[in-house]
């Protein structure tokens, strides 16, 4: 009894709400005139609501749905603030309205599984890819990504990064045979979309028609202690940096990378990532 | 070293990111910090940096709002793995979660929703407790939840229905006077007469919080507890008339988690609960 309790429960909250839900006021607690219709055919259509509202036959089906209604509210209204936390470029992009319509679809399909709801929000980036508005705005995807590659940088494990110094001490042939570990919060985000300039610009004042949308750009993510940071790169450092978060050692890395783009600099491209401190073991070291 | 695995008595407010420099830095005079432990399950980053740092000058109580320990599934292990790890690590003065559950077919529902208050909720509740407090090896306590409905199929009244709970798995209480208002309030009903027959002897935190209250149908009104404002006149009065029922002077929280205000906020209702606090027990 109790778990098809849960069950009538659960389900009727994750219903995907008809109502706008702009900030708690009366509104959220009325029945729309769906909702309104849903009851007028209790005796037709057997849902979810209505089997919960049996169980609340001591109020009238008014009442019981408007007292659901405040922890479908709850819900839905809890996990929106979250992306909206999370997502905030995304929000700037678009708007409350239509983000709020995307995250409402979002969360009734996709709902939080553990309590962690800090970390809730990692498949969003994927359901916009999918979504009309992806084709107006087929840059919207990768922008959540890197949303959420800053959010998820902020509770990456602790890690010290390497000093310049410890560089300099090995031998430079020796040093080529390494492979650099990253630290954990460290990500590298390759767009076909100029998700940095697009930050930028939600950033500051400038207008739109300066920012050409569709250049490739590639960001570094890292957290210098618990600060979290990002860089724009260039598109041979991208492909180096890459290179060797995959493991490969500096020359295989280097190599590779000249292989592809002739002007890399591999000097400058190391001395960024020591500048950013987001080494923190060169592992090989004999 | 002071010792910081037990409160005696005293006022503690909610700890929230934005005061973690300001309390650092002034030390204010609280009895106790409490936490959501589920914003501190993560890798590790500023919030586990910080609580480190606070929990070497004050008390911490671990308030949960994720273990669902009203879930008709049983408790989830992983979440209760987490736990118990950040107990361990963080050493917390008590350890308490909620009578409701939020966690169900695969999804978990970000809010504590009720149970009906059956025979069969009472031993699935003992079931889950005893998981709990078996795994982390110690005794929780469990908080009285607002209520924005009841269930028809009540067979128990809710203090005796936690009361149970206390005799037959030696659970403890948080009793939240704000909830005891808004639930009575909400089902037309008289918190005097609730706190009447509540449990006081198991009682060993008090939680004092903010609420809004609503328009439901008609011309009835629904108070909602979100935990966004002052505490109101009617739970301060509750207070002073209910905290000589505890057995001896319990620690008491300020709650405030939507739109945390200024630290002197919340620092000026802790004073307000001590005063009410000294006076009952001078």
């Amino acid at each position: 009894m109790l778990s098809k309790t849960q069950t009538l429960f659960g389900e009727t909250i994750l219903e995907l709400p008809d109502l706008e839900l702009p900030d708690l006021k009366q509104a959220d607690l009325e029945l729309s005139d769906s909702e309104q219709d849903d009851l007028e055919q209790a005796d037709l259509q057997q849902t979810n609501k209505q089997q919960l509202l049996k169980l609340l036959q001591h109020y009238s089906q008014e009442e019981a749905a408007a007292r659901i209604a405040i922890y479908k509210n709850n819900f839905y209204r809890s996990l929106i603030d979250i992306l909206l936390d999370t997502f905030a470029s995304i929000h700037q992009l678009i708007g409350s309205k239509h983000f709020e319509y995307l995250a409402k679809q979002f969360i009734s399909q996709q709902p939080p599984t553990n309590p962690s709801v800090a970390l809730y929000g990692a498949n969003f980036p994927a359901f916009l890819a999918i979504q009309e508005l992806s084709q107006q705005l087929p840059y919207i995807a990768d922008c959540a990504s890197f949303d959420w590659a800053l959010h998820c940088a902020y509770y990456k494990k602790d890690a010290a990064p390497i000093a310049a110094e410890e560089f300099l001490e090995i031998d430079p042939q020796q040093l080529m045979q390494c492979q650099l570990e990253f630290h954990p919060a460290t990500q590298l985000l390759q767009s076909n979309y100029s998700i940095f300039s697009i930050r930028e610009f939600l950033n500051s004042n400038e207008q739109a028609e300066q920012i050409h949308f569709d250049e490739p750009e590639t960001v570094l993510i890292c957290r210098n202690q618990y600060k979290v940071e990002h860089y724009v790169v260039e598109a041979a450092s991208g492909i180096f940096i890459n290179y060797l978060m995959q493991h490969a050692n500096l020359e295989q890395a280097i190599s590779d990378t000249m292989a592809q783009c002739a002007e890399f600099n591999p000097s400058q491209a190391i001395g960024f990532l020591i500048q950013t401190q987001c080494i923190i073991t060169i592992q090989g070291v004999k | 070293m002071k010792q910081l695995s037990s409160i005696h008595t005293g006022c503690g407010i909610g700890l929230k990111p934005c005061h973690y420099e300001e309390i650092l830095q002034r030390k204010p005079e609280l009895s106790f910090l409490e936490i959501h432990p589920e914003n501190y399950m993560v890798e590790g980053g500023l919030q586990l940096y910080y609580l480190e740092k606070i929990r070497h000058h004050y008390p911490i109580s671990m308030h949960g709002v994720g273990m669902s320990l009203g879930s008709a599934q049983g408790v989830d292990d992983q979440h209760l793995d987490k736990l118990c790890h950040l107990v361990k690590n963080t050493s917390p003065a008590l350890v308490s979660e909620h009578l409701s559950w939020s966690h169900g077919q695969g999804a978990y529902f970000n809010d504590l929703l009720p149970l009906p208050y059956t025979e069969e909720s009472l031993q699935l509740l003992k079931s889950n407790i005893h998981k709990v407090q078996d795994k982390l090896q110690r005794n929780i306590l469990v908080e009285n939840p607002s209520t924005y409905i009841t269930f028809a199929n009540d067979e128990l009244s809710e203090q005796a229905f936690l009361r149970t709970l206390c005799e037959q798995t030696g659970c403890k209480l948080l009793l939240d006077i704000n909830n005891v208002f808004v639930s009575t309030s909400n089902h037309q009903q008289d918190p005097r007469a609730y706190l009447a027959q509540y449990p006081f002897e198991y009682v060993e935190e008090i939680h004092l919080a903010g609420h809004s209250v609503y328009p439901l149908v008609d011309t009835k009104t629904i108070r909602i507890d979100d935990h966004g404002s002052e505490i109101c006149d009617d739970v301060w009065q509750l207070f002073s008339e209910f905290f000589p029922n505890c057995k001896t002077a319990i620690p008491v929280l300020i709650e405030w988690d939507t739109n945390p205000p200024e630290l002197d906020v919340l620092l000026q209702q802790a004073e307000t609960a001590k005063k009410i606090l000294h006076n009952s027990f001078r």
